[in-house]
């Protein structure tokens, strides 16, 4: 069919939804420069002047990497199992949990982790602790929860690249005389690298960006900045704080993703439209 | 029934800095079988698009049965199309492809369901209508595409390289049939194809396209034993191009000597003035090989011998220059051997003088 | 050689059980018949389920976010199909940006997503309405449904129109006949997607609920925080069915691979 000038109007309603998105963003930056006498940077300088704020941005930082590097560890062999034997079930497995909300997959790790959960139970009864162990609400409830919403993610990322990789291409190798673990390391690991490089940048992000679980696997002193973000909003009322450390928050996660990206070009940089995107 | 005729009057078709289509004039006649034959990127699917209707011309007009269709939308022009990818619809089985155009043409549906069922039969697929698309082997599709798009009786049938995707007993096979349901049905058919062979076999007509031009139209004879450009003698089979320069000429023909040995011929082609220079091109199954000193004619050493079944190819060295020199096989006549000199000789009116592109 | 593939298969199985283990122990957890959680659970019970379904709140609370999930999915499908139909034919000034505004939603951090939206539904002053949670979540699942959809269309052989057209069919017979029946398993998708990621979402609903208007996730969080009671290991089984039925409808009419394969 044709598609004349005038079919442009169909972009209309969706053009409006990314006004009223860049509206809402907008709004956001005026917000977070807004000082009591016209612009400032108040804000900001409230932000860095407070060691325990500050605190919480790079703390959020090192979850942020944590969760990712073992989300990339444990994704890719799952990726490599997931497309040896390609199988409807193994698939649903990984794509059902990404379905349930993430309140209901935190509120599992609450159950398993909390004081009165099946680990403690467990340990209990056992007898090999008499009091309930502290689980969560430290640093390893939040980055086991965060690992377990994100992994499902990350394997798929690779799987994805891992897929397109041609057969022919190990066995090539193999022909030339290469050994399984040259042929992984020089073969496969090289052209699954722009996949691992999606599912780092797709982790950090969503680690960086997350609330609920680290408000519920998270105590007082693992605040993380969409937990901090979530109090000055929800508990405090300071919009204006919010939004600088929603900015600071964008502004981190641009530049920290950075590396991941460089290494998706490096990757590609020998493919067809690799060295453009 | 319509007469299925179809004017292409000076169409012109641009796309940015791209002359897709230049200045072309193109009379087809009612009922005939005329393929459009040239190098892939000339322009061919460009022109059929644009008798379609998908492709408006820069300039120019399009006329079918003297209407003037230029700027009618495809779905009110007297046309059919097979496409090279067939396009048959993959949601609907074999019988709702063929009646889809029946039914927009609010047939009723138990007239269009006997006329499909006629329709498949035509095309040899008698009962295939509850068949999905993607349960026909190559060859069935061909024909399902066919009978959907024969069977609203248009008036012109465009087929855009409909079996470039078969192989090569298949794509035969359905060379004859598509020919013999054209002469069964009437149906003016303009055929694409960049196969010269496919060209021949089928066609009343050719036109050869070049670079957006058409070179030539006429019959498949005309085409092969009167190419009206070097071109044209190149595209369509096999040939040798020898320079020569004008004695004199009429119109009965041309006299030429050649460049190099001297020898003098009488060739076909327009009248061309004393002197100038031509290129005389001889088809290799127009020349013969005999034993040296058996006439008069260009000697030469065989080169290279290749048997391909029902004849056998020489390469001749004449004068430092190849010539191909293609000789019916028999059993009985075992031919000349690489490195024999030979005479090479070919009947008068075998050669065809054509302007020089080189000047 | 041997040891490679039984060691890789015992790691995915692991990591499977892994993934799934909080799922089913909060399935596990809801039959408990006592008034907290507890392991293993001393019998089994239905009385946290009757709690629920005879509840006014939660009932109240997932409807709400039916209807918010529906309105979203079905408006959001439909935009992003205009979108996509343009875009995917003709040349668009600027389409590149477009392209990347519609995925900005997927790449801003969420927290400063859910500010940003925050912000807009205060700007236009509708926070704590419907009205306001739609437009947020209208803009959350837009990439979720553009990416689907521009894969559908560019599958879609555009010869299949022009052999219709040549066969008599108008634009609009075209349409309906050919484009739509094509593209149907991308739209259905997306629809579906997009309204379970609606139906989930939770990080953007929370800081645009009202006094009495809360998404049943936001609910669940909010009880969680304040309360151990099973009742909510109750209706996060109650979620699961649903999504569960609504995988299964998915993979019934357009099949699950489309996710994988129309993921951006
Ligand atoms: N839609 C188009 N836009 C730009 N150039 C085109 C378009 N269609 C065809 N062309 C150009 O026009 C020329 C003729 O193309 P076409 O008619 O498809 O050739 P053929 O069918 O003989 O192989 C080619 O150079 C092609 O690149
Ligand atoms: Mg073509």
């Amino acid at each position: 069919m044709k598609f004349g000038h005038a079919t442009l109007l169909l972009l209309l309603p969706c053009v409006g939804l990314l006004i009223g998105m860049l509206t809402g963003v907008g709004s956001l930056v005026i917000q977070a420069f807004a000082g009591s006498q016209g612009p400032s940077i108040a804000n900001f300088t409230e932000f860095t002047s407070r060691p325990e704020v500050v605190g919480v941005f790079w703390y959020t930082h090192e979850v942020a990497l944590i969760v990712t590097l073992i989300c990339v560890f444990f994704s890719y062999p799952l990726a490599v199992f997931m497309a040896m034997r390609p199988r409807l079930i193994y698939l649903i497995l990984i794509l059902l949990p990404l379905m349930v909300s993430i309140v209901v997959r935190t509120y599992g790790w609450v159950v398993l982790l909390g004081p009165r959960g099946l680990v403690n139970t467990l340990l209990i009864d056992v007898g090999l602790i008499d009091r309930p162990m502290r689980l969560m609400f430290n640093t390893g409830g939040v980055v086991v929860g965060l690992v377990h919403i994100f992994i499902p993610f990350a394997v798929l990322s690779i799987l994805a690249v891992y897929v397109k990789i041609e057969k022919s291409l190990p066995e090539a190798a193999m022909s030339l005389g290469a050994s399984p673990f040259k042929v992984f390391t020089k073969v496969i690991l090289p052209l699954s690298l722009p996949g691992v490089a999606t599912a780092a940048t797709i982790v950090y992000l969503l680690t960086l960006g997350a609330i609920v679980t680290p408000l519920l696997l998270g105590g007082q002193q693992q605040t993380m900045l969409g937990t901090m973000i979530y109090n000055q909003m929800l508990v405090y009322y300071n919009f204006p704080a919010a939004s600088a450390s929603a900015i600071l928050l964008t502004a981190s996660a641009a530049i920290a993703v950075i590396p991941f990206q460089l290494i998706d070009r490096w990757a590609t940089r020998k493919l067809p439209g690799g060295e453009q995107s | 029934m319509p007469a299925g005729e179809v004017q292409v009057d000076r169409v012109m078709k641009r796309y940015g800095p791209v002359q897709a289509v230049q200045n072309v004039s193109l009379n087809v006649r009612g009922a005939e079988f005329l393929s459009l034959l040239g190098p892939s990127g000339c322009g061919k699917t460009t022109l059929l698009r644009m008798i379609a209707g998908f492709e408006t011309p820069t300039e120019g007009r399009i006329m079918i049965d003297g209407a003037d269709v230029t700027k009618v939308p495809t779905y009110r022009r007297p046309i059919g199309m097979v496409m090279q990818s067939l396009a048959l619809f993959p949601h609907m089985d074999v019988r709702e492809n063929v009646t889809f155009g029946l039914i927009l043409r609010k047939e009723s549906r138990a007239i269009a369901e006997r006329k499909a069922e006629d329709a498949l039969a035509m095309v040899g697929l008698a009962g295939y209508g509850d068949r999905l698309v993607h349960q026909l082997s190559g060859g069935q599709k061909q024909r399902v595409a066919l009978a959907r798009s024969l069977v609203t009786e248009p008036a012109v049938l465009l087929l855009d390289e409909p079996l470039s995707a078969l192989d090569l007993k298949l794509r035969q096979q359905m060379q004859e049939e598509l020919k013999r349901i054209q002469k069964r049905v009437g149906t003016t058919f303009i055929f694409v194809t960049h196969d010269q062979e496919e060209a021949m076999t089928m066609s009343d007509r050719i036109a050869v396209v070049n670079e957006g031009q058409i070179e030539q139209v006429g019959s498949p004879q005309e085409i092969y034993d009167s190419p009206a450009s070097l071109f044209v003698a190149n595209f369509v089979g096999d040939t040798n191009v020898l320079q020569a320069e004008v004695l004199g000429s009429d119109a009965s023909g041309t006299q030429v000597r050649l460049l190099g040995t001297g020898e003098t011929v009488n060739a076909r082609g327009a009248a061309f003035a004393q002197g100038a220079r031509v290129e005389l091109m001889v088809r290799p199954d127009y020349l013969r090989l005999n034993s040296p000193g058996a006439g008069t004619g260009l000697t030469g050493t065989i080169t290279e011998r290749t048997f391909v079944g029902n004849t056998t190819r020489y390469l001749v060295s004449v004068n430092g220059r190849e010539m191909k020199v293609r000789v019916p096989h028999s059993p009985q006549v075992n031919g000349f051997m690489p490195g024999q000199d030979v005479l090479i000789t070919w009947p008068s009116g075998g050669c065809v003088a054509l302007p020089s592109t080189k000047n | 050689m041997k040891l490679g593939p039984a060691l890789l298969t015992s790691f995915a199985f692991a990591a499977f059980l892994f993934i799934l283990a909080p799922i089913l122990i909060v399935v596990m957890a809801s039959f408990t018949p006592r008034g907290y959680l507890d392991f293993p659970p001393q019998g089994l019970s239905l009385k946290w389920y009757a709690e629920v379904l005879g509840s006014w709140v939660w009932l109240r609370a997932f409807m709400f976010s039916v209807a918010l999930a529906f309105v979203a999915a079905t408006a959001t499908t439909f935009i992003c199909f205009l979108a996509a139909l343009v875009t995917t034919r003709r040349r668009v000034p600027g389409k590149s940006l477009f392209e990347l505004l519609v995925q900005l939603p997927l790449l801003l951090p969420h927290a400063a997503l859910a500010m940003a939206l925050f912000s807009l539904v205060l700007f236009i002053g509708l926070r704590g309405t419907f009205m306001g949670l739609v437009i947020a979540h209208l803009i959350v699942v837009m990439p979720f449904v553009y990416s689907p959809i521009v894969n559908g269309l560019r599958q879609h052989d555009l010869s299949l129109e022009e052999a219709a057209m040549t066969l008599g069919a108008d634009p609009v017979t075209i349409f309906r006949k050919i484009t739509l029946p094509m593209i149907r398993p991308a739209l259905v998708s997306a629809f579906l997607f997009s309204f379970i990621v609606s139906f989930d979402e939770v990080t953007v609903s929370v800081f645009l609920i009202g006094v009495d208007l809360t998404t049943l996730p936001v609910k669940i969080l909010s009880d969680i925080q304040a309360s151990a009671s099973p009742a909510i290991a109750a209706v996060s089984t109650l979620l699961m069915c649903l999504t569960l039925a609504m995988v299964y409808v998915v993979n019934r009419f357009v099949g699950i691979r489309m996710f994988v394969e129309n993921r951006a």
